[in-house]
């Protein structure tokens, strides 16, 4: 069961569709993708993501590759354009609602795809991707990818050694990207 | 009913901005009422201009007991309901809640 799902029955309410309000901000020019790869949990970092990025940029060299977070600790990847701790939440709304798709970890930007419906490719390692995944999203439009686990079930841990995130290989979540964006 | 009604959600932005598709369904049910969301400070900005929303307030600990929300024995709360989707217990006291139509189920007496 998905966490929203969990709370409406909890509640006794009704799933509608969520709100953001969207603030304007400079976006780049031509088509672009975001992504979010850094966060504040360890076991949601994965360490691979400058070769996953390096193989998007050359199937695709004409596509921006927009990165962006607000943690302190954010790590830039070289290739993308530097929207880290740049835009707050409404801004970013503005910016991942006008991307072409979404890719990264399970993160508050996954969710904010899905409230857009952008297509969005993302990774799953502390949790179930069905626990959390981006609840409304069109499955044809989303790819989840589910670490392999070094555990019988997730550690939901925000600190796993060694992390299962890093078991995904690059190439995987390349070919998901590719694969949406054709 | 016309009181107050106050939804719980202190962390994190993806379960802040997730609850929002919720927020229809408590104005349905309760047209007349002024919905109050707790949150952390950091999270005000997901709320911000939210049509269903009449007031933001920061989340405290204290928001974490039902009772000292609703009212329980001498003690009168400040909301004839709080919402807390984030607790275990919250589906129990749904059921037992004393506003039977925050129920959504069909319940024949």
């Amino acid at each position: 069961m998905h966490f929203l799902e969990c709370y409406a029955l909890n509640c006794g309410l009704k799933i509608d569709k969520p709100f953001i309000h969207e603030e304007e901000c400079e976006v780049p020019s031509g088509e672009y993708i975001t992504f979010h790869g850094t966060h504040d949990f360890q076991s949601k970092s994965y360490s691979h993501w400058q070769s996953v990025i390096d193989l998007v940029l050359a199937e695709c060299p004409n596509l921006k590759i927009v990165q962006i977070g607000n943690e302190s600790n954010a790590k830039k990847y070289s290739g993308t354009l530097d929207y880290l701790n740049k835009t707050d939440f409404n801004q970013s709304a503005y910016l991942v609602k006008r991307a072409r798709l979404h890719f990264g970890i399970d993160s508050f930007p996954g969710h904010l795809a899905s409230c857009f419906e952008v297509p969005s490719v993302l990774l799953y390692s502390h949790t179930y991707k069905e626990q959390c995944y981006p609840f409304f999203t069109e499955p044809k439009y989303l790819r989840l990818i589910q670490a392999p686990l070094n555990t019988h079930r997730p550690c939901y841990n925000i600190k796993e050694n060694p992390a299962c995130i890093d078991n995904v290989r690059p190439y995987e979540i390349f070919s998901h990207i590719q694969d949406l964006l054709e | 009913m016309t009181g107050k009604i106050l939804f719980v959600m202190p962390r994190s932005a993806g379960d802040v901005l997730c609850s929002t598709s919720l927020l229809r369904s408590i104005k349905e049910l309760y047209p007349n009422c002024v919905l109050h969301f707790a949150t952390e400070r950091s999270f005000f900005n997901i709320l911000k201009n939210n049509p269903y929303i009449d007031e933001v307030i920061e989340y405290q600990e204290y928001m974490n007991n039902i009772f000292h929300l609703e009212g329980c024995g001498e003690h009168k709360g400040d909301y004839e309901i709080a919402y807390l989707p984030f607790l275990n217990s919250q589906s129990i006291m749904t059921y037992q809640h004393n506003t039977h139509n925050k129920i959504a189920y069909s319940i024949k007496y």
